[in-house]
């Protein structure tokens, strides 16, 4: 262990030497990253205290509610967490150039997936305990721990917690691609994704999630339920509730419980990392050669018939064709791209399939609640838009990577590539984005008009934003970088997501504006001053971004 | 069929061209030669458009790659030094890309690889993907793309990189039909056996500067030394580089 020990200094001195020297050569760079972060976390900070300070308001019912929140945050936190180590497995176990390096070294493939794990837990997680924080902080100020306890809960809960989930990821990972040697990784994956949705279907099944909803709520019997129901759902086998029930015992002054949910998450924790250690003593190097041996396998029959398919596409102008093919055969094949994509549609249809198997009883609602639910709806939708857009298309010029010298010095403009990518992304996230509406509106019982106004600005917000992320992405493009994440967690990235959630949030006070000037102020005049606002606004959002990213482009050399 | 005319190209401080001039005619082969850093290969990426230069003018067949670069890109077929190509893409999806882009017909696209894959011998991995290729394989593909559209001009980096002594042979070869069937072929390289062998005319150049043109006859006389080109070019070199000490 002593030879990872000596890799994992200079991974760490190498990481320090390139964190000051980006300090020092990219100031402003680094200060809009820091106060953005800082903006992120300082914010949610105080936007969770002001929910949970509005909830223990509500007396008994209030509480409940707001630990349940703080496990559901902590469990929503762990699956992420499980799902990112997987996804960045791919780059550090499989991807990358030091792993084929250290592979031709006498180190034995223990150290070398040891030091990957580490690594890949500080990718994976840096990122989502940006989330985590604030949610922990805001609910011990809540349960009135001074922020030296809550150090110390975050010090000794958190580190086990990160491992069981690197440690789970990482596992699933070697053995999906240990079974991709006898069945094909988009099988294996699709029946870990249709597992894992059964799993969670049967939970919410067993669990009654709905029985209180479905009972006449002004009845006391039906409240009583509700409560019996709320404390019975943590699931005691999930580390995200050992790791609340640190906070929470804590906060009692329970110390046996404490030290009992301590003692579980480090145990734990310590028998993933034995166990994934065995895994990957036996079959890693097995799953690195699988992966070796899987660059550049294709079928003929596969290829020929994607390539005959694009080009019958034949009212496209060549060009165009040309890149179609190339990018969508591109996203085709890589596994880093497609899995995140349809993750994020395995969260939508989720939340879709609940829409409709609950019943809301939205015809019993008043016009008030009705609208919050629908208003609630339309701000979830932006949200999954500027979350997909900045995650999808932000990266696509990038992703042109080191082979831009060929579009480059092909016969076409820059902004034929530029349209390509814009209504390749349109046509996929708009579509997306209006299934989710319509289906939405008509679950929530929503009348024609507010349907349609909703359709306009969720157009409206599907070209801002994919304008935005595009435009964004050409002016932040990083060629010599090919993985993604990478490219939409760096500077630029965040940059784009935050305004583009800020753009959301506009919207949605926008729309807002113009449901209460229309249902409920009785000052419809206005309406018009909004709309126009909007589109003004809107203007904005799709020129300047797509006329800078152009800019760059066209004047950036290679 | 290609006018370089007083171009300047500067990195801050480092004058990476200066003031280089010079004119090929159509169906010439012209060696581009220097050491390293000596200019060649941003010379190139003004000629094909990845760079803007800071002065001076490129013409393409009469076209201004600055200001009409769509009509000049479509007659030339150019070759990089590093050939990063589509990794996920498979040869022949690739060659689809690249003929797609030049507007070719899938009929003449098709014909095309078919001829360059028997030329080029990649006709048993046309259906691998580019990832897995090796980087003979990749320089081979890259010869492939810039064939394809059989362009007027083919400008070439470093066209023996990672080839081995077979492929080099079939590339040479080709090169100088290329030349004698009226295309123009530009050739930037350090290896001096290459552009002894091939060209027709020969320019050195050296810390951004053109220092000799022509051919080796011209050279021996200019020097009044006898030898072969690797004699003249270090003498031209050095020369330059003590009276510049």
């Amino acid at each position: 262990m002593s030879r990872l020990f000596n890799i994992l200094t200079i991974r760490i001195k190498s990481y320090f030497s390139q964190i000051l020297t980006r300090i020092n050569s990219k100031r402003l760079e680094f200060s809009v990253s820091l106060f953005i972060i800082s903006t992120i976390s300082v914010g949610s900070y105080f936007m969770f205290l002001k929910g949970a300070r509005f909830l223990e308001a509500q007396g008994e019912i209030g509480v409940l509610f707001l630990d349940r929140m703080f496990y559901i945050g902590w469990s929503i936190i762990f699956t992420l967490l499980i799902l990112s180590n997987i996804i960045t497995a791919f780059s550090t176990l499989y991807r990358s150039s030091e792993v084929s390096f250290l592979m031709t070294m006498p180190v034995s493939f223990l150290e070398t997936f040891r030091l990957k794990f580490g690594e890949n837990l500080l990718y994976s997680s840096w990122a989502l305990l940006i989330l985590g924080f604030p949610l922990t902080l805001s609910y011990s100020a809540i349960k009135n721990l001074s922020l030296f306890e809550m150090s110390l809960v975050l010090l000794f809960g958190l580190p086990p917690f990160l491992v069981i989930a690197t440690a789970i990821g990482l596992a699933t990972l070697l053995i999906i691609v240990w079974l991709s040697q006898w069945i094909r990784m988009r099988s294996v994956f699709a029946f870990v994704g249709l597992s894992g949705f059964l799993i969670l279907r049967l939970y919410f099944a067993l669990s009654r999630q709905d029985l209180p909803v479905l009972g006449n709520m002004a009845s006391f019997r039906a409240i009583d339920r509700y409560l019996l129901n709320l404390s019975q759902q943590p699931f005691p086998f999930m580390p995200s509730h050992w790791f609340t029930k640190l906070v929470t015992s804590y906060s009692k002054s329970e110390p046996q419980e404490l030290l009992f949910y301590w003692a579980l998450l480090i145990l734990t924790a310590q028998v993933l990392w034995i166990g994934t250690g065995v895994l990957a003593k036996h079959i890693y190097y097995r799953t690195f050669q699988i992966m070796e041996g899987n660059i550049g396998k294709s079928s003929a029959r596969t290829s020929s018939t994607s390539q005959d398919y694009v080009e019958r596409f034949t009212w496209l102008p060549s060009p165009t064709r040309g890149i179609v093919m190339k990018d969508t055969l591109q996203f085709i094949r890589s596994p880093q791209q497609w899995v995140q994509f349809l993750l994020f549609g395995f969260f939508i249809g989720i939340y879709l399939i609940n829409l409709a198997w609950i019943d809301i009883r939205v015809d019993a609602m008043m016009p008030f609640w009705r609208t919050m639910v629908f208003i609630f709806n339309f701000g979830f939708n932006g949200y999954i838009l500027a979350a997909l857009t900045a995650r999808f298309v932000f990266p696509l010029v990038s992703m042109e990577g080191k082979a831009i010298w060929i579009v480059r010095t092909a016969p076409f403009s820059i902004n034929r590539l530029f349209r390509e990518k814009f209504w390749m992304s349109f046509i996929i996230f708009f579509t997306l984005a209006e299934v989710v509406a319509l289906a939405s509106n008509y679950y929530l019982q929503q009348n024609l008009v507010v349907s349609l106004i909703s359709t306009g600005f969720l157009l409206m917000m599907s070209i801002s934003l994919i304008s935005l992320s595009l435009g964004f992405g050409a002016v932040y493009a990083q060629f010599s970088e090919s993985n993604p994440m990478k490219i939409s967690s760096g500077t630029g990235g965040i940059i784009t997501i935050v305004i583009s959630l800020f753009y959301v949030a506009i919207m949605v006070a926008a729309l807002v504006g113009i449901i209460y000037l229309k249902d409920f102020s009785g000052m419809a005049q206005y309406i018009l001053i909004i709309f126009v606002a909007v589109i003004i606004l809107n203007i904005f959002f799709i020129y300047f971004p797509l006329k800078w990213g152009r800019h760059a482009l066209m004047t950036k050399e290679y | 069929m290609i006018q370089i005319e007083n171009l300047c190209k500067s990195f801050g401080e480092l004058k990476a061209v200066d003031n280089v001039s010079f004119h090929i005619k159509k169906g010439e082969l012209f060696s581009f030669l220097g050491p390293n850093g000596a200019g060649k290969t941003t010379t190139i990426s003004m000629m094909v458009g990845l760079m803007s230069p800071d002065s001076g003018k490129i013409l393409i067949k009469g076209k201004d790659i600055a200001r009409d670069p769509i009509s000049a890109k479509r007659i030339i077929g150019y070759v990089p030094d590093q050939a990063y190509l589509y990794g996920k893409l498979t040869g022949l999806e690739f060659f689809h890309v690249i003929g797609n882009f030049f507007n070719m017909a899938p009929k003449e696209i098709t014909k095309s690889i078919r001829h360059y894959a028997q030329r080029l011998g990649f006709e048993s991995w046309l259906n691998d993907r580019i990832e897995g290729y090796s980087q003979g394989m990749r320089q081979r593909m890259a010869f492939g793309a810039a064939f394809l559209h059989d362009p007027e001009i083919l400008i070439i980096d470093e066209p023996m990189v990672g080839l081995d002594p077979g492929s080099a042979r079939i590339i040479k070869t080709m090169l100088r039909e290329k030349a004698d069937a009226g295309v123009t072929v530009f050739l930037s390289t350090h290896n001096l056996n290459v552009a002894e062998e091939l060209s027709d005319r020969i320019g050195i150049i050296n810390n951004g500067g053109l220092l000799a043109m022509g051919n080796l006859e011209t050279f021996k006389s200019e020097i009044k030394k006898e030898g072969n080109l690797e004699d003249i070019f270090l003498e031209l070199v050095q020369n330059q580089t003590e009276s510049q000490v």
